[in-house]
Formats: C-alpha cells, sequence, structure tokens
C-alpha cells in the first residue's frame, strides 16, 4: 500500500497533454476561429468532462458544463503562459459555472421540497435522496448492480457541495492543499477539514446504504 | 484531540502525501497490524480511484461544442441579444395596439354605420374640415353638453373613457374640478374652445337636430362605455370599499402572518409529525404526533449523515461551523451578510434584507438540525429537536426577517 500518487499517464490523469495553447491560438479564438477553438477544447475537454461529470454525476449535465465552460471561458483566455495555467484557469472557470447553476438550482429545488412536492416522496417525508436528489439511480442501487465505483461516484454527487468541489479537486484533480486553498480563497486549514469531513462524509453515505 | 480524530487526520495525511519519510514509514507499520485501518485506508483510495478512472466524452461532444461555440460568436446573436430590432418592432405593435383601443368605439360606429350624419347646416359650420374630424368635433360637442356632465364626471373614474377624452382633448385629463354652474365641465382648453363654439351652433341649430345630434353622440358613449367597461378602475365607491377591505385585513395582519408564517414553516416538511386530523390554518402550534418515533427514526439515519433538516424557509446546506459556535438555547442569529460569509460558504445565497440564518451547532450537546416549530410568539420562534444523535457539523436555517429571537429546546 502506498500513499497518493503522483499524478502521471497511467492514471488517466493529465494523460491529454498535448502543446500549450499559443498565443496566437488563442487569439484566433478571440476572433471566433471555430477551427481554433475546437483545437484546444480537444485537449482540454476530456478532462473537463471527468470533473463535471463528478460534479453533477450526470453526463447530460456534465457535457453541458464542460461545454458551457469551454464556450465562455476559452474566449478569454489571453496573456496565460504554460499549459498549466489554462488548465487551472479552465477548472476555475468550470467551478464557477457549477456553483452558479447549483445556487439557483439548489435554491429551487430545496424550496419546492418544502412546499410540497407530488408523488410518494411526500407521504414518506424527505429523505436524504428527495432532498438532494440528483438524476439517475440511487447509491443503493448502485450498490444492488454491484458497481462499486459507481456507488461512490453516486456518493461524491450527494456530497455537501464545498466539500465535493474540494474533494474532487484533490481527488480527481490531484490538486495540493495549497492551490485548492488559492482556487478556492480558504485557508489551507479550511481545505484540510473540508476534505477530512468530505471523505467522512462520503464513507458514511456509501456505508449508509449497504446496511 | 480524540484518537478517532487523530487516525482520521494521519489517514489523511498518508492519502495525500503530506507525511515525511519518517512519518509515512511508521504509519505503514501501523497498516500492517491494523486490519481495520488497513480496509479504511483501502477505502478511501479505491473511492479515489474510481473518482480519477477516465470519464469517455460522449459521442459528438466535440462538434457539439464547436457549434455552441459558432452560435455565441454568431454576429445575428449578438444583435439580436441586443435586443434593439426587437424592441422596435414591439414598440410599433404596442403603438399600434393603442392606436387601435382608441379608435375602437369610432371605428366600430362606422363600421356599423351608427356614425351620426352631418346635416347640412353642420357641413356649412365646419366647412373646410374633413368628414373624419367633422364627426369628431361633433362628439367632443356632445360629450361636453351639459347634460352629459355628470357622466362624464363619473367617466373621469374609468381609465378606459379618460383615454378617449384624451383622444380629443389631445392631453391628459386634469382631474375633475368643481365647475360653475352655469358653464359646462370641459376637461381641458381644447375641448373647451371647440365646446364653446358647439353650443353656439347648437343654438342656431334647431330643436329636432340638437336633439338628434345629442341621440347619436348618446349612443356613441354608450358604445365607448361598453368598450371601456372591462378596463373600468372600481368606481370611488368600490375604491372605498376595497381600501376598506385592506384596511380591515391589514388589521388582522399580524395575526395572519403569524399563521401563515408557522403554517409554511411545518407545510410538508412536518406534514408526518402533525396530529392527524389538524386543522392547519387554525392551530399555528405543531404538536407532535403519533408518527414522531417514525420521524425520529427517519431523523436520526439523516443526522448521522449531518444532513439538515430545515425548519423554516430554507435550509442553507451542511455548513462547515467552527465546533461548538452554538448548543441548543444560545443558538446564533445571524443577520448580515459578512458575519454569514465568514462562518459559512458564501455561494449559499441569501437574502439579508429579507430573512436571517439560525445557525445550529455541532455536538455539545448532541445537537441537530432536525427539528419542529414548537410556537411562533410574535418574533420568537421556538424549536424542538428531534432525534439528538451525533450531529456531524451543525446548519444553517433561514428563518422569516420578523423573527428576531430562536430558542432550541431538546426535546
Amino acid at each position: 500500500m502506498s500513499p497518493r500518487r503522483e499524478p502521471n499517464a497511467a492514471d488517466g490523469v493529465h494523460s491529454d497533454v498535448g502543446e500549450e495553447p499559443t498565443a496566437e491560438l488563442l487569439a484566433r479564438i478571440r476572433r471566433g476561429d471555430p477551427d481554433a477553438f475546437e483545437e484546444v477544447a480537444r485537449r482540454e475537454a476530456p478532462r473537463l468532462y471527468r470533473l463535471a461529470l463528478r460534479l453533477t454525476g450526470n453526463p447530460a449535465d456534465a457535457e453541458d458544463l464542460a461545454q458551457e465552460t469551454l464556450v465562455r471561458a476559452l474566449p478569454k483566455l489571453q496573456g496565460l503562459e504554460g499549459r498549466a495555467k489554462v488548465s487551472t484557469y479552465l477548472v476555475r472557470a468550470l467551478g464557477n459555472l457549477w456553483k452558479n447553476r447549483l445556487r439557483s438550482r439548489s435554491r429551487s429545488k430545496i424550496v419546492d421540497w418544502f412546499r410540497g412536492r407530488k408523488g410518494d416522496d411526500e407521504e414518506e417525508g424527505p429523505t436524504l435522496e428527495t432532498a438532494f436528489a440528483d438524476p439517475g439511480p440511487s447509491v443503493q442501487e448502485a450498490l444492488e448492480e454491484g458497481d462499486r465505483a459507481e456507488a461512490v461516484r453516486r456518493a461524491v454527487a450527494r456530497l455537501e457541495p464545498t466539500r465535493r468541489w474540494t474533494l474532487l479537486l484533490r481527488e480527481v484533480e490531484e490538486l495540493s492543499y495549497e492551490e485548492i486553498a488559492e482556487m478556492t480563497e480558504v485557508p489551507v486549514g479550511t481545505v484540510r477539514s473540508r476534505l477530512a469531513r468530505a471523505r467522512d462524509d462520503l464513507r458514511r453515505l456509501i456505508e449508509i446504504e449497504n446496511v | 484531540m480524540s484518537d478517532r480524530q487523530d487516525i482520521e487526520n494521519r489517514i489523511q495525511d498518508y492519502l495525500d502525501g503530506r507525511m515525511d519519510t519518517g512519518e509515512r514509514a511508521a504509519f505503514e507499520q501501523q497498516l500492517e497490524g491494523d486490519a481495520g485501518l488497513r480496509a479504511r485506508v483501502r477505502e478511501l483510495q479505491a473511492a479515489g480511484d474510481a473518482l480519477r478512472s477516465d470519464a469517455a466524452l460522449p459521442a459528438g461532444f466535440h462538434a457539439r461544442a464547436r457549434e455552441r461555440f459558432e452560435q455565441s460568436r454568431s454576429p445575428r446573436r449578438k444583435v439580436a441579444a441586443r435586443g434593439f430590432p426587437t424592441w422596435q418592432f414591439a414598440g410599433v405593435a404596442a403603438s399600434l395596439l393603442l392606436v387601435g383601443v382608441l379608435f375602437y368605439p369610432q371605428l366600430t360606429n362606422i363600421l356599423e354605420g351608427n356614425a351620426p350624419v352631418p346635416t347640412a347646416s353642420e357641413a356649412s359650420a365646419f366647412s373646410g374640415e374633413s368628414a373624419a374630424a367633422d364627426r369628431s368635433e361633433s362628439f367632443a360637442d356632445s360629450d361636453t353638453t351639459p347634460s352629459d356632465d355628470a357622466e362624464l364626471r363619473a367617466g373621469e373614474q374609468a381609465p378606459g373613457r379618460a383615454l378617449e377624452k384624451r383622444e380629443t382633448s389631445s392631453k391628459p385629463s386634469p382631474p375633475v374640478a368643481p365647475e360653475p354652474a352655469d358653464e359646462p365641465a370641459p376637461t381641458a382648453a381644447a375641448p373647451r374652445k371647440r365646446t364653446q363654439a358647439a353650443m353656439a351652433e347648437q343654438e342656431a341649430f334647431g330643436a329636432k337636430e340638437l336633439t338628434a345630434q345629442q341621440a347619436g353622440a348618446d349612443e356613441k358613449k354608450q358604445d365607448a362605455a361598453k368598450i371601456a367597461e372591462p378596463r373600468q378602475a372600481p368606481v370611488t365607491d368600490g375604491n372605498a370599499a376595497a381600501a376598506s377591505g385592506a384596511a380591515a385585513s391589514e388589521s388582522d395582519e399580524v395575526t395572519e402572518t403569524s399563521d401563515e408564517l408557522v403554517e409554511s414553516l411545518n407545510r410538508d416538511r412536518f406534514r408526518n409529525l402533525r396530529t392527524p386530523g389538524m386543522a392547519s390554518s387554525a392551530q399555528p402550534v405543531v404538536t407532535r404526533s403519533d408518527k414522531e418515533a417514525e420521524a425520529r427514526e427517519k431523523a436520526a439515519r439523516m443526522n448521522d449523515l449531518g444532513y439538515i433538516q430545515g425548519v423554516v424557509e430554507e435550509i442553507m446546506g451542511r455548513t462547515p461551523l467552527p465546533a461548538g459556535v452554538a448548543v441548543a438555547g444560545e443558538v446564533r442569529l445571524i443577520q448580515d451578510e459578512e458575519t454569514w460569509k465568514a462562518l459559512a460558504w458564501d455561494d449559499w445565497s441569501v437574502d439579508f434584507s429579507t430573512h436571517s440564518v439560525v445557525l445550529l451547532g455541532p455536538r455539545t450537546p448532541p445537537l441537530d438540525c432536525d427539528g419542529v416549530v414548537e410556537r411562533l410568539e410574535g418574533d420568537r420562534l421556538t424549536l424542538v429537536l428531534l432525534s439528538p444523535g451525533d450531529a456531524l457539523h451543525g446548519c444553517a436555517i433561514e428563518v422569516d426577517r420578523r423573527v428576531q429571537h430562536v430558542e432550541v429546546l431538546e426535546p
């Protein structure tokens, strides 16, 4: 058993590293060149989509989020040097877009929950699933299918948003505590506590459905 | 720090590579001798691996992304986004609609053949004017005859008819003011001029012609009233009645809003906690019902996860509150945004102009966020917690701004 590995191609992390988007390429994107856009999008989309999928737990939402990130963020890219900064910029943009969506969505969703949803859930009273419902089968259903990895991913999609984002920045993007702290604009200690709670919640989320 | 917390911290440091060589070696040695710890670490590593596994892009992803990019850069879309053509068209359409509404009575009369036919003397009196202008003058004249004055005053209360008057006077009608007894009540300078001229003309006309003219005008006014009727505002008496009703309802506002708030607090969310058959609107105090045990069990399950059960307007999500920030009886009411942001994730948008946030803290004593509204008395809200358990991180509850004091009782 070993602790966390450094990112490498074998993990499927950063395996899509290619040439840096040149200033000329970025300028073409800003001018509206679809070929330039697609060239950069093809490099960045896989990791953005994966992150979006873990965040949303839903392929359709993930595609929409990843595409919106690319469409909105790439034309604003200028003066960035190095792929690391480009990817960080896109991850940050994706996170902001997601949080904006979540903010409006969760408000309406939770209010709907309180104000009366039709169906069996209402009669049963609110449950974890109804309160934080995401499309698709529940964790329990996923476990019944014997797909633990899928259960983990669905459990993650039910984590409290702040912790979910922090956990994914660490586990998927493999950012350091310091990088996460910079991106989320919180102290490193907060990153640490959020990660601890996220992992604890994740374990409980899976266990409780497994009983 | 408890042993459990210490071990969790070490697991995390190990997983995240934040141990130095010596610490890592010591921890790995501990792992070898502790199957439970080893399973725990493996479980978390497996979870991480599951999250890092590749996710294949959906077929057609790039084509759709390119299409969205092209659409976003389309000049036509930019123009549409500014909305100028749309608004221009809407303005023209609105103008046409307004003109149509204003002229509808006249158009109706013309189409139905009810327009008064000017007599030869009228024609001579208004020589040089078109037939349409002639009809307008005739309409204006008849509107301002003394016999119609009272009706016009009443008509001033009706927006539809006021609009009609504006059309003839080409400027807004002023409020009706007391008029000299011997003079008609023109509503504007232009009609006044025309009225005086018309009166002179009418005096010159024979009584028969005058009667016929007024009859035609009365018919038009009736038609106009029919047109305007749906848009009529309540007449003064009606307004008074409405105002009276509003005042009456206002006098009950405190009682009603209190009832409404309590009702909203408990609607749906705590349905299964109510006494069966309890009239929801008549009884603002929620009592715990026979189903409480079931709710407790469910809540305990929920709270074991640390998820929040909101009680008022909205739950904020499980918030990473500082441990021990609040205990039963010492809840914290946050009423400003900055404090809230300092304590919790600011992405939960709370409108602090209308709402406050009640923070219910974690542990010490075990305190969870599942509760019922015991009562609301004035600005004091009392919650009774259910199923105190191992709440992890506390929670926040959004409450109406009228709530100024919150008391939390343990069951």
